[in-house]
Formats: structure tokens, C-alpha cells, sequence
């Protein structure tokens, strides 16, 4: 593992993660809007959007680390017009600001539909941008081979779609066993108002606390919703859940095919740096990496996939499925993001 | 602008510019700005009943050679990599944050990063020396008068261009301002059928 490197492999996986997130939410909101009232994906999408802020914002923190001296941080912005590290930057506040923006117009509906619409189509194309000059950081070095290559962007965009995919597949996951406990509460503390609005109203709901209060609260707090209002959020996440599992495992199959045409380009390029680069995706630990990658991606995405069809399966047993395949992703990328710093070895003397 | 020539026909490889380097700028252990690269290489054929030989070693010392398409000043975040008047590429103190995206980019690895003050480092090619007009402690110090600086005109009319020799990079990537008069054994840049026989020291 490369610890040196550990900042900036934060850095570039979890922002990666928090654009990847970003954008499934936004394909979920375009794509459901037809079948599913603004409200039921509006309960799920919500608190997943709040938790995209503290992601990238350890992922800044983070970044941080990686300066030595970080009483002239602010100088990293001066060389916008020929450093790419400088636009990762300029990008990256450009993301976290837009990004804030519109989550606190969501989470408060500020303004109108379209103007938050409008705004979520800006800020993810930033997010887009964010991830491509992300890449370009590495593969502008001419001088080093290994990053000097279309590999370069596939992977920062695969572990945008794969973990951004999956983190929003647990989020809403997680909501939906959280509305059923609560709805499972109300119901023995209220029999008789089977499918009146429980919970957060409060008249029905003795035990649940007082609306007001949002923010973080919307995250803590179990979400309230009707038995059909529930089930159309419980159907939209299984939905959701086989799409996210797809499309994990087709990421996972174009990372898997990608390594040995990555592997074949750098002994053609057939430098010292090159081929010594590509000695680096070798060993235990390069194997564990792909492992993971096929349990998480490949193995447990599938069976999610398959569980999400089934009705009768359990939400708390699919809950835990996503989960554990995000969280094995995870490691993946990051043991995947420490290689891609190991193989960094330049031409030249 | 102002370069450095090498001839590689006069280097024993005994690094007195690496030292002379050293102690002029005072440089904390593992910051090296001059230092020398022994390459080398080779292969034997059996003639009947014996083996032939048929090897080669040659030295480089290598500084910053104060590119003419400076990588590290194009990918610097901060602008603290400059190019002065004089075309000597220096590093601004009081810009720098350290983050060491230089040190990645340079195939020379000229800017090295000194840990006590968190920034990068790199040859002026003593620039106070040449203000009171003195050589580069590099040069001066060099036994076999294998080293050289002045203006790179002047440098390439005496010596030639050559500057694309293992294991160096191929010149275009960052034109150096740096003649090198090649060992001959030497090898084409890219073409390199050797290696470099004391990476740790370089």
C-alpha cells in the first residue's frame, strides 16, 4: 500500500465518489419522473444528496495533506492557465460550491423546480469536468508512461460510476429500512391508522419527535411516509438497486478487460519507465485488488440483482448486500488508486 | 540563455560537482541537485573457446538544464517555478506550497523537495556566483574539466547540439540548454541497451 500517496488517493477517490453520486441521483430523478410522483424520489434522493457534501469535503481535507507547506495554498490557484493541477482545484471549488448551492435549494425547495433542475444539470456537468481534469493531472506528465495513457481517464471515470452508483444504491437502501421500522413502530403504537400520514406529523405518532428542525435531522430522523407513498419508494429503490448492480458489474468487466490492453500498450510504448510501470501490476496485492473488485462488483451486485427481483426478499437482507458490495468496492478503488501512485515512474534519470 | 555543456570523453565518475554542489548550497542529506549517473551495459559472444566481452560504462552528471519548454514550470500550480531573464529556471519560496507535482514531471529530477522547509529546491546554476563572477561550484570543481556553463549559443557552437544520450530523455520533450559531448559507447536516447547501475545514488 502506498502510504505517501495516501492524501491524494482520498482526494481522487472520494471526490470521484461524491460526482459519481451526484450523477446517479440526477439519472434517477430523469429517469423515475415518468413512473414515480417528484415526492417519493424526492424522499429517497434527498438524504443521499446530503451525504454527498461530507464525502467531498474529507476528500478536500484530504488533499490538504498532500502540501507541505499549506500557509501558500491559496498560490495553487494562480497557474489556471497552464497547470492542470490548478484547474483541478478551480474545478473541484466550482463542484463543492454548485453542489452546496443546490443542496441546501433541494433540501429547503428554494426557488423553482426548473431553476434546481437547471442547476443540477450545471453542476453535474462540473462534476464531469471535475473528473476529466482530474485525469489530465496525470496523464498532461508526458514524462511518466504509465499515466501518460487512455487508461488514465477510464479509471478515474470507473470509480466515478462504479462507487457513485453503489453509494447511492445503499442510500437508498438504508431509507427504505428506516421507513419501514418506522412505519412498523407507528403501527403498534396506532393500529387503527393504517395508512393515514404517520410519523413526522405527529398527531398519530406519539413517540416520533417534532417536524421542525430539518438539516441534519432529515438524516437521523426516520423518513414518515404513507403505506403507498412507502411502497412506491420500496419499488423505486429495488428498481434502482438492479440498475446500480448492473451497471457495477459492466464497470467492473471494462476495468477487469481494460488491464491487460493497458498492460499490452505499455510494453509497446516499450520505455524503461514503461515496462518497470507495468511490473507494478503484479503481486499480492494487485491480485487482492482485482478480487475485491469481482466480489464486490461482479459477485455480490449480482446476487443483489437478483434479490431486488424478488419481492418477498427482505429490505434489511438487500440493505446489507449493497452495502457490503459498496464497502468492498471501496477498498478495491482504494487499493486500485495506491497502484496506479506506485506504478508513477518516470523516463529519464 | 545560460546552460550547461557535459563531456562525457573526460568524466571519471569521481562526483567531486555532486559534493562541490552539496556544500555550496548546503543541501540537507537526500537533496542532491548535481548528481552522477553511471550507464551501463553490454554482452559477451563465445569465439570458439572463448568468451568475448563485449561491455561499456559511461558517466552523466546531470543538474537542472534549465529547459527551454520547462515541464515543471507549465504543470507548477502556484507559478513558484519561474524562468528568470537569464533563462535559469528557480524555485519562489515564497509561492511554493510543496506539493511536489514538479519533482513527478521533471525527467532530469532537477527540483527535489527539502523536507525542513516544505518546499521544492532546485540549481540555480549559482546564480551568486555568477554575479560576482565566478563559475558554478559544479563546474570549478570538476578535476577533468568535463563540465562546462556559459550561454547555450555559444556552448552548442563549441561542442555541437547533441543533447539525446542515455540515460537521458529524448530532448524533445523539454529542450534542454545542455550539449552533451558523448562517451563512444554512449547511446541514443530511447535506444538504450543498458541501465542505469546506481539508481539509489542518483
Amino acid at each position: 500500500m502506498q502510504t505517501h500517496e495516501l492524501p491524494m488517493i482520498l482526494f481522487t477517490v472520494l471526490s470521484q465518489m461524491s460526482v459519481g453520486a451526484f450523477l446517479a441521483l440526477g439519472v434517477v430523478q430523469t429517469l423515475a419522473v415518468s413512473r414515480y410522483s417528484s415526492k417519493t424520489i424526492d424522499r429517497l434522493a434527498d438524504p443521499a444528496l446530503l451525504a454527498i457534501g461530507p464525502t467531498l469535503v474529507a476528500g478536500f481535507l484530504a488533499s490538504m495533506l498532500h502540501m507541505n507547506d499549506v500557509t501558500n495554498t491559496i498560490n495553487v490557484l494562480r497557474h489556471w492557465n497552464s497547470s492542470y493541477l490548478s484547474r483541478e482545484i478551480i474545478v473541484g471549488m466550482a463542484f463543492a460550491g454548485l453542489g452546496f448551492v443546490f443542496t441546501v435549494m433541494q433540501w429547503r425547495r428554494m426557488g423553482s423546480a426548473g431553476l434546481r433542475r437547471a442547476l443540477a444539470l450545471v453542476t453535474a456537468a462540473v462534476g464531469v469536468l471535475l473528473v476529466w481534469v482530474q485525469s489530465m493531472v496525470y496523464y498532461s506528465l508526458v514524462t511518466v508512461p504509465a499515466w501518460n495513457t487512455w487508461a488514465t481517464p477510464l479509471r478515474f471515470f470507473a470509480t466515478t460510476v462504479l462507487l457513485g452508483s453503489l453509494a447511492v444504491g445503499v442510500a437508498f437502501a438504508w431509507n427504505i429500512v428506516r421507513a419501514e421500522r418506522t412505519a412498523r413502530r407507528n403501527d403498534e403504537a396506532a393500529p387503527a391508522e393504517q395508512d393515514g400520514p404517520v410519523g413526522q406529523d405527529g398527531a398519530q405518532a406519539p413517540e416520533s419527535r417534532p417536524s421542525r428542525g430539518g438539516g441534519l435531522a432529515m438524516l437521523v430522523r426516520p423518513v414518515a411516509l404513507t403505506t403507498s407513498e412507502r411502497e412506491s419508494a420500496t419499488e423505486l429503490t429495488r428498481t434502482s438497486l438492479r440498475v446500480v448492480s448492473a451497471v457495477a458489474t459492466t464497470v467492473a468487466l471494462v476495468v477487469v478487460v481494460s488491464l491487460p490492453l493497458y498492460l499490452a500498450s505499455l510494453a509497446q510504448e516499450g520505455s524503461r519507465a514503461a515496462l518497470a510501470s507495468g511490473e507494478t501490476f503484479d503481486g499480492a496485492f494487485f491480485i487482492v485488488r482485482l478480487g475485491l473488485l469481482v466480489v464486490g462488483a461482479v459477485v455480490l451486485s449480482l446476487v443483489t440483482f437478483r434479490l431486488a427481483a424478488d419481492r418477498r426478499s427482505a429490505s434489511s437482507r438487500l440493505t446489507l448486500l449493497v452495502s457490503v458490495a459498496l464497502l468492498v468496492c471501496f477498498v478495491s478503488e482504494i487499493m486500485g488508486r495506491s497502484i496506479f501512485y506506485e506504478s508513477m515512474i518516470r523516463i529519464g534519470m | 540563455m545560460l546552460g550547461f555543456s557535459f563531456d562525457q570523453t573526460k568524466c571519471n565518475g569521481c562526483k567531486a560537482c555532486q559534493i562541490a554542489c552539496k556544500d555550496k548550497h548546503d543541501l540537507p542529506v537526500g537533496v542532491t541537485w548535481r548528481r552522477v549517473a553511471e550507464y551501463s551495459g553490454g554482452t559477451w559472444q563465445e569465439d570458439e573457446d572463448t568468451a568475448v566481452p563485449n561491455v561499456f560504462a559511461y558517466y552523466t552528471s546531470m543538474a537542472c538544464n534549465h529547459c527551454e519548454n520547462p515541464i515543471c514550470v507549465q504543470v507548477c500550480p502556484t507559478t513558484a517555478m519561474t524562468v528568470r531573464d537569464d533563462g535559469t529556471v528557480f524555485v519562489d519560496d515564497e509561492k511554493c506550497v510543496g506539493c511536489r507535482y514538479c519533482e513527478w514531471a521533471c525527467p532530469y529530477s532537477a527540483p527535489q523537495f527539502n523536507a525542513e522547509t516544505g518546499h521544492m529546491t532546485k540549481c540555480d546554476l549559482c546564480a551568486d556566483y555568477r554575479e560576482q563572477g565566478q563559475d558554478p561550484a559544479c563546474v570549478a570543481a570538476c578535476p577533468s574539466r568535463a563540465l562546462g556553463w556559459g550561454e547555450i549559443e555559444d556552448l552548442r557552437k563549441e561542442h555541437g547540439t547533441n543533447a539525446s544520450v542515455e540515460p537521458l530523455p529524448d530532448p524533445s520533450i523539454t529542450r534542454p540548454n545542455l550539449v552533451i559531448i558523448p562517451h563512444r559507447d554512449a547511446q541514443k536516447s530511447g535506444q538504450g541497451t543498458g541501465a542505469i547501475a546506481n539508481p539509489k545514488e542518483i
